[in-house]
């Protein structure tokens, strides 16, 4: 299942992580998130499932 | 350093050179300062522990739920109380009522976000609402995201972790 979370310390800062997505796929909701949060120049750490590719499946049968 | 200065007169009287042409009250106390908000050496004033940070608010609504549950109070047109009885008016107040003094929450230049003043003499601010308004900014961060991502129409779920004081939003239904 696709989630985010998001970290709020006492700081003042947060941390945000994807949870479940492939590939770039959660690029728009992170930054949507950073934007609300007015957040300058975050720190992105790429995890592993960032660089895997979403296959395209297509059912057979035309 | 910036220098202030200051000429006394007999009737009890002060002048700051950045309000010539106010006569301030001296109190025994110290100097009350009034009016200083009004000055245009009031951001370099080394006379004054007030500080206006940007912060990054946008969401005046996030910020109030976030005041609101720290347990401080919400006033709109108010004034901020600073050190030596300073007031300072502004469209919208924090007020700490177990604090000495408040947070002013006015406008930015830009009109797109708010600034926070406060007097952090003494250290007294920063036991409530975090050094820096971290406290306060952690709150609002959490209200202003929460009611984003339901207004997108995500599920939105919150824990406290007692241990490091951090709050967690969930959201799902991606």
């Amino acid at each position: 299942m696709k989630s985010i979370t998001i970290e709020f310390t006492p700081d003042g800062q947060a941390k945000i992580e994807a949870h479940g997505f492939e590939g770039k796929a959660c690029e728009v909701p992170i930054a949507a998130l950073e934007k609300e949060l007015a957040m300058k120049n975050p720190k992105r750490v790429k995890k592993p499932e960032y660089n895997r590719h979403v296959r395209a499946t297509q059912k057979a049968g035309r | 350093m910036k220098t202030v200065i200051l000429t006394f007169n007999p009737n009890g009287t002060y002048h700051c050179h950045g309000l010539p042409g106010a006569a301030l009250p001296l109190y025994i106390d110290g100097l009350r300062q009034a009016g200083c908000h009004t000055c245009p050496e009031f951001a370099r004033c080394t006379m004054s522990s007030w500080s206006k940070d940007a912060a990054g608010i946008t969401d005046l609504e996030a910020l109030e739920a976030a005041s609101k549950e720290l347990g401080f109070e919400w006033v709109k047109a108010g004034s901020a109380r600073g050190w030596g009885g300073a007031l300072r008016p502004a469209p919208y107040v924090i007020r700490i009522a177990k604090a000495k003094f408040d947070i002013a929450v006015t406008p930015s230049k830009d009109g797109q976000t708010y600034e926070l003043a406060t007097d952090w003499h003494g250290n007294w601010m920063a036991q409530h609402v975090g050094d820096k308004y971290g406290k306060l900014l952690q709150h609002y961060g959490v209200h202003k995201a929460g009611n984003y991502a339901r207004k997108m129409g995500k599920i939105v779920t919150r824990t406290f972790i007692p241990q490091s004081n951090t709050v967690k939003l969930h959201i799902t239904g991606y």
